[in-house]
């Protein structure tokens, strides 16, 4: 396990998760340190979105347990305390989707101040400004008064980016971002994500198939293999000799 | 086209004409007559879309010829159309006359004239058909502005606080009909169809009478106040009965409406930590609405035409004081047209406002319009 137990942002602990008779994750152990950026990858089906969904509860563990911020909570019937808790565990984690997932209804700065001055109850002047700074940080504060369509995938996507960064919050997770944009628009949100590493030191757990970038990027990486993690390390490791023939045999494939 | 469109305008003009003269206390004898013109507009219509350049000529010509033998005023249209392609043809205007050159020269006409002349058509076949059964104007004149003034504030308001109850009770049947509390989903099941499952005049005989019987029955009880609350007013019962049976239907408008929002947006919600009230409020209804919104004014507009079934329970809306008045001077006929009107403008006008509010709920759906920034921004 992670040597730096003692300094990490999400704590993931003995984590299973069922789908009816499917078993999704088998006991998945892990911790996140604050400003460590872990890349998960893995074939599709092997676990690696549902473990993230599962760290802010859009999914529900079926047994272990999951820390963000110190706040602690097992999978199962909710009280409404556990619900405001799982609230608040939410609104340490900023998600990003692979579908995007803005709001329509919406101009790309209010679907950025949105949650930080209902959610946060932070005034309206002060969102403003710091989701213009955001805009600006993504490259978008000249598309602030759009509305979502009038964008392209990769516009949409770094204002998805922007939306989860405006809460402040502890760790990004990023699930699959650049999955469905063409091609060309890939660069400009990997881009962004790398900015987000080097210049806030963002505390990041991402789902990807962009090895290059992973190789770049990442301080570690995780092979979930069939509802575990099967290997984890350093790049250089993954890259360099890996351990399991499995990992080896789907690095292969993707890169 | 233009040219089988003159024919079958032809042919009705000879219908009309037919009918014109018999209200007007004429013999029967030209009856026969204007059957044979009808009858030759439809064969010169067929003959039209399959003649070749003279057989086409001679349907024109022979039409004309027999309408003018039968009655000569039947024959403008026939003539007025004769004449125009004879004077194509003199000009040696290659193709003049053919069902094809007809087709092309039509195909300049703008689409919206087109239009305009069959509402003209229509406007005007519908007046001579009012002339012609010799109406009384005059009395739905005089009588007009006293039902659309006394009537109309009632079925307006009885509409209004209908639709009010029904979409609140639309809400929450719709959120009690997606939520897993076994209890609220029940209770909506039951509602639902109850009102869906009988006619909407049996409930309002029911929550007027019926529910009137139940105060009764609770007289010299210690219910005997709530028993008064029940007698109620016709106003109130059509208002119940209508907005609840709205409600039941519109349940089943709005379950759809909310479930048509992708399933991400009200993940994209959760993940920003939102409650269920703020998702709702912010995030999902907002978006539902704009579904919502059409089949809900069909619905607002459905229910205003039903607002006259509050005449069983004797409320003064249009229909009920429009029938009074129509009896009492022996003008039912000129009473229920009235009515009729009344329902149709007032209609007309809602859907009017249905459509632009449609269109300001399509804001971020169409990528042709640029949003206008705020002031503010514009720096």
């Amino acid at each position: 396990m992670s040597t730096f137990a003692s300094d990490a942002v999400v704590k993931v602990r003995g984590l299973s998760k069922r789908f009816g008779e499917l078993e999704v994750l088998r006991g998945i152990d892990m911790d996140v340190n604050r400003g460590e950026v872990v890349v998960i990858f893995g074939r599709s089906g092997s676990g690696k979105s549902t473990l993230l969904r599962c760290v802010n509860f859009l999914e529900d563990p079926t047994e272990g347990t999951i820390e963000v911020a110190g706040i602690k909570l097992a999978g199962g019937h909710r009280t409404k305390h556990q619900r405001e808790e799982i609230r608040k565990i939410r609104t340490h984690c900023g998600m990003v989707f692979q579908q995007f997932n803005l709001f329509p209804h919406m101009t790309v700065i209010d679907n950025v101040t949105e949650a930080p001055v209902r959610v946060k109850g932070r005034q309206a002047a002060e969102a403003m400004a710091t989701g213009m700074e955001l805009l600006n940080k993504v490259g978008l504060a000249e598309k602030a008064h759009e509305y979502p369509i009038r964008l392209s995938g990769g516009q949409q996507q770094r204002v998805a980016i922007a939306r989860a960064l405006a809460m402040e919050p502890d760790v990004m997770l990023f699930d699959e971002p650049t999955s469905a944009l063409d091609p060309e628009l890939i660069g400009e949100v990997l881009t962004v994500m790398k900015s987000l590493a080097t210049e806030l030191h963002m505390t990041m757990m991402i789902v990807t198939h962009e090895m290059g970038f992973a190789r770049e990027v990442a301080n570690r990486m995780c092979f979930f293999h069939e509802g575990i993690i099967l290997e984890e390390g350093p790049p250089d490791q993954m890259f360099g000799n890996t351990r399991f023939p499995e990992t080896k045999k789907f690095l292969e494939a993707v890169l | 086209m233009l040219a089988s469109w003159t024919f079958a305008l032809g042919g009705v003009h000879a219908l009309l004409t037919m009918l014109e003269d018999v209200m007007a206390g004429g013999s029967a004898w030209p009856v026969w007559a204007y059957g044979i013109v009808a009858a030759l507009s439809l064969a010169g219509t067929y003959l039209l879309h399959r003649a070749d350049r003279w057989a086409y000529f001679a349907a024109v010509v022979a039409a004309a010829v027999a309408g003018f033998a039968v009655f000569p005023l039947l024959v403008g249209g026939f003539a007025i159309f004769a004449v125009v392609e004879l004077a194509f043809l003199g000009l040696g205007y290659r193709g003049a006359g053919t069902h094809e050159a007809v087709q092309l020269a039509s195909a300049h006409v703008p689409w919206g004239v087109k239009l305009l002349v069959v509402y003209a058509a229509i406007a005007i076949a519908l007046g001579r058909v009012f002339l012609a059964l010799d109406f009384d104007l005059e009395w739905i004149g005089d009588n007009a502005v006293r039902i659309v003034t006394r009537g109309l504030p009632l079925t307006l308001w009885i509409s209004v606080l209908a639709i009010a109850l029904a979409i609140v009770m639309a809400l929450l049947g719709a959120l009690a009909r997606l939520s897993k509390n076994p209890v609220s989903f029940g209770v909506a099941g039951f509602y639902t169809s109850f009102f869906r499952g009988t006619p909407l005049l049996v409930q309002i005989f029911l929550i007027y009478f019926g529910v009137a019987e139940v105060g009764v029955r609770m007289r010299g009880t210690s219910l005997e106040g709530l028993g008064e609350i029940l007698q109620l007013g016709t106003v109130a019962a059509a208002v119940l009965a209508i907005g609840l049976n709205y409600g039941a239907y519109m349940t089943e408008i709005f379950r759809a409406g909310i479930q048509s929002v992708g399933h991400g947006q009200a993940e994209a919600a959760d993940a920003l930590g939102m409650t269920y009230g703020q998702k709702m409020r912010r995030v999902v209804l907002p978006q539902a609405v704009r579904v919502i919104i059409p089949p809900t004014g069909n619905e607002f507009i459905a229910m205003t035409k039903d607002s006259s079934l509050a005449f069983t329970i004797g409320a003064l809306e249009v229909f009920r004081r429009a029938d009074l008045a129509g009896r009492e001077d022996f003008r039912s006929l000129e009473a229920f047209i009235l009515a009729a009107g009344v329902y149709w403008i007032f209609t007309g006008v809602l859907t009017f406002f249905q459509a632009r509010l449609e269109r300001k709920m399509g804001r971020g759906y169409t990528r042709g319009v640029a949003t206008k920034a705020p002031a503010k921004a514009a720096a």
